[in-house]
């Protein structure tokens, strides 16, 4: 909700090519199964139909336990398009596969594959539910909402399994603490009247905004590195004057705000200067549930691009691109400034380097003017969950999955396979469930012992197996190629270590963070009636607001009485009333 | 003809050559934009500087395309799928139209057919039933369940018969007394007549089917099984970057735009109907206005 | 006697295997229709699931969707079929009067030709001609000096492009019906009218147009059965979050509820009362047709 689906699938693609250890199943990413296996799957009925499964009473749980006897399984998962894999390996045979069920002794069978894109595995699977024809285990995907949603009809349907028991004797350690880390919110937010329905995955917390800015036009205009949101507007204004890429066609801010306030690619960065959270339901300072999108920090930030309009600095059609359009924008080399998340660098931005060699984009951690924080509304780190058909006679066997996944994400194994057989592929760890279940904290604590190694201040021997890839590279930019004339598309690995982990989270480390977590991830009656026709209101009025409005102040009162009226004001009743009943 | 040429004719003549050479251009501007943009380069059909003809002329976008084994894949699928569907149709329809085409009086139930044809041509069931029917029949991730629903298409059915009845009546009457059965009649008598309206509705029927995009979606176990359609419907219309991952395979893309490759496949995909479609322009003039212009 | 019963049996194996397609496809699965009086549960099925009366419709007219989906398909509908009736006689009698006739040949293959096209690959090439940095806010700013323009994202200019692209896909098939009715007009006619000096005008008046009356009155009732098929493969391929206020119609509201929220019954709901209508629609439109056309669809 407060971000962007998009923003959470790319973070996690992101993550995939930086940890290449670190892979995602969250479709996105995948392509094509590559057509080899052929075999059944036409029937339809294979759901229920686990022959070889062993009905062993006296198994006592061990989270990493191999099966005495092969567990056969059916599924179905998300892709992504095209996929480019080494000979034998496909999304349904490979070798992250084969490890897995090596070392759990399971065997899935795929029923169907569909791309994540345009929503195709989300239809068919709606289709499957509905047609009561789901398989053994499964991926739902989509925001909290969405899959909260679907939970819920397949629990009133009586169609899945109560995993409570399983998780409570499978789970790892590790899965644990990392639910635990964030006080098993994320956990909760599955459960069913005290039951959990499904295993989720919890990422990081990563996506906190910074300023993107092509450092090279910077330079060459004699502007100095901007350390507040005013630095940044007159850095956007002097790229306006000046012209950089020439022909009048530079596009002074790069921004997304099709349907999404401050999703991929949007003006989060400006609503952040403003403690402003455009989606997000969070306790206020008073602890009373509000709403974001209708807060004054809103409206300040709103003024800020409504001149941003009228000077110019963003296009005419910003509030129509869509995140392709962006990326074309983005890869032309015609953008001065974007804001985006520490791995901008890796998605899309280096493409400007391919077009433009002298480009350099460097990221900019800006603390607000009114608190001097570092400031992040999220809603809680969650991603796709995977649950069991019910009769399943090994409810268990996701959590096993996710057990093994995450002891081995971060390893040697995963890591070399993605470096070395899978180096030329489009997709570089077609895992099925290669859900990340990680604590809140990973990331940025990974960052600072790099940037503490390439300072000298911790012993780079010292490093975990997979942070030692990105110190070797930082280091070799910073101290030896980034003066060299085209270091950055020259050098292209290194100065995306060096500007992610370096610049990108190494800066925001050094400020104080303040993390706004939504306060409530499910669904109201209201919500389900008329959050969406809200959402449309909402940005119907922040486009009108920004590109025609002449008194803002007024216009943003009429919209935010219309939002109460139409149903806000009830939402924020309901959330608090379901919270005072938890 | 005599004509009285005076210069007010001769100019309304003119304007009317002209009008319609832009009414013609018109329809085929799009087209033809398209086919310059799938030769033009990137950065040319970026910047919209392509009109009628490429900038920049490349076949970058082609040899990006033929590296694009899914393409050809469900390229394959759809040539097989319009084979084997019109193929089947013409017979099929053609033995339908026959006893539909007789009078209430020569065949008694002639009209409980025809309405329920009629019904069914609108009224359905919706998406849930067809695929739990779809399923019980086992015919998910079936070929055939890109074949059997498109076979049979009611506005087709009719033409056909309407054609038909514009056969004279004594042909089949003296046909009845050589001791012709209906049979020999539909197949020797009836179809070689029918040519130009069987032609048009194989006709019809091959662009239906060439165009459709949804059975393939929803039946199919991966894309690669689907018509060329359904992975165009994905591809083209919603392009996602998130494709775009690895540096490598956003090198590749690099050269070759979203743009240029799209329009390339784009056009791939129009001409196969593009190529055929001026051999049978004439029959399916000839059976439109046959099947439905009447007295 | 007998050959009769044998003739009548052959009749019905005709029949057989297009029948037995229609019944599996076709008839077989409107049993789902009652879907749209249920609350459905899938591991029920659709016989099992409770009863819910008109609580599906009650819920949909709830929201103003209904009411909004309605209205859209209805106007854009309306549009088309306008544009669309008047368009291809025009463009009919202006290429009746070309007398080059390669060139009259050369543009009725190249009208024809859109029709043929899938909306899949037609949006694709829209999308791209309507962008903002397309070639028709290129050569509008460069020849008029005008800002670019978001077509596809502002509700005027969305329906506009939907109602003229349909115009511009279909007006050249549209035309061929009017043709083949005016080939057959008595050449004697125009020969005689000459001989008494008369215009191109006043033969278009009262030869031609006469001619092709019942051909235009007969398309124009059995248009009106599309007063509800606003077009989904176009919509569906074309629109965006911006404009669905002006653009969700009846069949893509129907697949985005069904398929992308999972609301089957709803989907089923609003796709019942279409057809229901749709079919009084038809009945009309075939009544006009038989009564001022002299025509029978079969």
């Amino acid at each position: 909700m407060a971000m962007n689906k998009k923003w959470t699938v790319l973070a996690l693609a992101s993550m995939l090519t930086i940890m290449s250890a670190c892979s995602s199943n969250n479709g996105a990413n995948n392509g094509n199964e590559a057509g080899g296996n052929k075999e059944a799957a036409t029937n339809a009925n294979a759901g229920g139909n686990n022959a070889a499964a062993p009905a062993d009473t006296a198994e006592k749980p061990d989270p990493f336990g191999k099966y005495p006897e092969t567990v056969e399984f059916t599924t179905v998962r998300p892709i992504g398009n095209n996929p480019q894999f080494p000979d034998g390996q496909s999304y349904e045979e490979n070798d992250y596969n084969t490890f897995m069920q090596d070392q759990l002794n399971v065997k899935p069978k795929f029923v169907w594959t569909a791309p994540q894109d345009g929503f195709a595995y989300k239809k068919k699977l709606e289709l499957a539910i509905n047609g009561n024809d789901i398989p053994d285990i499964f991926e739902i995907t989509g925001t909290p909402t969405d899959i909260q949603a679907t939970l819920k009809r397949l629990v009133d349907a009586d169609m899945i399994e109560d995993l409570t028991s399983a998780y409570e004797d499978y789970a790892s350690p590790l899965v644990k603490d990392s639910f635990a880390n964030q006080g098993n919110q994320v956990l909760d937010l599955f459960k069913i009247d005290g039951k959990q329905y499904a295993m989720p995955q919890q990422t990081s917390l990563e996506n906190f905004n910074f300023v993107w800015i092509r450092d090279d036009w910077r330079k060459k205009l004699n502007l100095p590195e901007p350390k507040t949101m005013d630095d940044v507007l007159a850095i956007g204004k002097a790229f306006k004057e000046k012209d950089p890429f020439g022909g009048g066609k530079t596009v002074p801010f790069a921004m997304q705000m099709e349907s999404e306030p401050a999703g991929l690619f949007g003006p989060g960065f400006l609503f952040d200067q403003f403690e402003a959270y455009p989606r997000l339901f969070y306790k206020d300072a008073s602890s009373n549930i509000a709403y974001g999108g209708i807060q004054p920090g809103i409206k300040d930030a709103l003024k800020i691009m409504s001149q941003m309009y009228k000077d110019g600095l963003l296009e005419k059609d910003f509030a129509l691109k869509d995140t392709g359009k962006l990326q074309e924008l983005l890869a032309s080399g015609r953008a001065g400034i974007v804001g985006q998340a520490w791995w901008g660098v890796w998605y899309p931005l280096f493409m400007t380097l391919q077009n433009v060699p002298d480009a350099d984009w460097k990221p900019y951690a800006i603390p607000a003017k009114t608190n001097g924080k570092i400031n992040f509304g999220t809603t809680l780190p969650v991603g796709d969950v995977i649950v069991v058909k019910k009769g399943f006679e090994h409810p268990e066997l996701p959590v096993k999955w996710l057990n093994v996944y995450n002891e081995n994400r971060k390893g040697e194994f995963f890591l070399k396979l993605s470096q070395e057989t899978f180096k030329d592929a489009n997709d570089k760890a077609p895992i099925l469930w290669g859900l990340t279940i990680a604590p809140g904290d990973e990331i940025l604590n990974s960052a600072k012992q790099i940037v503490g190694a390439v300072k000298g201040e911790i012993d780079a021997a010292t490093l975990p197996f997979t942070n030692k890839d990105a110190f070797n590279n930082i280091k070799q930019y910073i101290d030896e190629l980034q003066d060299q004339p085209q270091a950055p598309s020259k050098n292209m690995l290194q100065w995306q270590n060096t500007r992610s982990w370096y610049d990108a989270m190494g800066g925001a480390s050094g400020y104080e963070l303040n993390v706004v977590y939504s306060a409530f991830d499910g669904q109201t009656p209201t919500m389900e009636k008329k959050l969406t026709a809200l959402n449309d209101l909402q940005m119907k009025a922040y486009h009108s607001i920004i590109m025609k409005s002449t008194d803002i102040d007024a216009d943003f009162d009429k919209f935010v009485s219309d939002w109460k009226a139409q149903g806000g004001d009830q939402i924020i009743t309901e959330i608090t009333e379901a919270l005072a009943n938890k | 003809m005599v004509r009285n040429v005076t210069p007010g004719a001769k100019a309304a003549d003119i304007a009317l050559l002209v009008l319609l050479a832009l009414a013609a251009f018109t329809c085929i501007f799009p087209i033809v934009h398209n086919l310059a943009i799938s030769f033009s380069m990137p950065a040319k059909a970026e910047g919209g500087f392509v009109t009628v003809y490429p900038r920049g002329f490349t076949v970058a976008a082609y040899t990006k395309l033929f590296e694009d084994t899914t393409f050809f894949q469900t390229f394959f699928v759809s040539v097989k799928r319009v084979a084997l569907t019109t193929f089947l149709s013409f017979f099929i329809s053609l033995l339908m139209a026959y006893p539909l085409s007789r009078t209430n009086r020569e065949f008694k139930l002639r009209n409980a057919y025809m309405w329920l044809l009629v019904f069914v041509m609108m009224f359905n069931g919706g998406l849930i039933p067809f695929y739990l029917i779809v399923k019980q029949l086992g015919l998910m991730n079936s070929f055939w369940v890109l074949v059997l629903p498109m076979i049979i298409n009611v506005y087709n059915v009719i033409l056909i018969v309407n054609y038909f009845r514009t056969i004279p009546k004594e042909l089949d009457e003296c046909a009845s007394m050589d001791g012709a059965g209906p049979w020999y009649k539909v197949f020797r008598i009836y179809m070689p007549l029918a040519m130009p309206v069987l032609a048009t509705t194989t006709l019809f029927l091959l662009v239906t089917v060439w165009n459709e995009f949804m059975l393939g979606m929803i039946f199919m176990r991966s894309i690669e099984h689907a018509p060329l359609q359904t992975y165009m419907q994905q591809l083209v219309v919603r392009i996602d970057p998130t494709l775009l991952k690895s540096v490598d395979d956003v090198k590749r893309m690099a050269s070759v735009s979203d743009k240029t490759l799209g329009a390339a496949k784009i056009f791939v995909s129009m001409f196969p109907i593009m190529a055929m479609y001026p051999f049978l322009q004439r029959y399916f003039i000839s059976g439109i206005t046959l099947g439905s212009v009447k007295e | 006697m007998l050959r009769k019963w044998s003739e009548q049996l052959h009749f019905n194996l005709m029949l057989l295997p297009g029948m037995l397609l229609v019944l599996v496809f076709s008839v077989w699965p409107m049993g789902g229709i009652i879907l749209a009086f249920k609350h459905f549960i899938p591991t029920k099925g659709i016989w099992g699931s409770g009863w819910v009366g008109w609580d599906n419709y009650a819920l949909l007219f709830e929201t103003p969707v209904a009411k909004q989906v309605f209205t859209n398909t209805v106007v854009i509908a309306l549009m088309k079929m306008a544009f669309g009736f008047f368009i291809p006689i025009a463009f009919a009698l202006m290429l009746n009067e070309l007398r080059v006739r390669w060139f009259k040949r050369t543009v009725q293959t190249v009208v024809y030709l859109p029709h043929f096209l899938s909306w899949v690959l037609i949006a694709g090439i829209l999308r791209d001609l309507f962008a903002v940095d397309g070639i028709f806010n290129q050569l509008l700013s460069k020849y008029f000096g005008v800002e670019p323009i978001m077509f596809l994202g502002e509700h005027f200019w969305f329906r506009t492009i939907i109602v003229s692209s349909d115009i511009w896909k279909e007006f050249g098939f549209g035309t061929i019906i009017y043709l083949a009715a005016l080939t057959a007009i008595n050449p004697a006619l125009y020969e005689a009218a000459e001989m008494d000096g008369a215009s191109r005008m006043e033969k278009l008046r009262y030869i031609t147009l006469p001619g092709i009356a019942a051909t235009i009155v007969l398309v124009g009732t059995l248009s009106l059965q599309n007063v509800l098929n606003a077009g989904f493969d176009q919509i569906f391929n074309l629109y965006n979050a911006l404009v669905y206020d002006s653009s969700d119609i009846i069949d893509t509201y129907v697949y985005r509820a069904g398929l992308e929220e999972g609301h089957f019954e709803i989907a089923t709901a609003i796709g019942l009362m279409k057809s229901a209508i749709s079919f009084v629609l038809i009945v009309i439109s075939y009544f006009l047709a038989s009564r001022f056309a002299n025509y029978r669809i079969f």
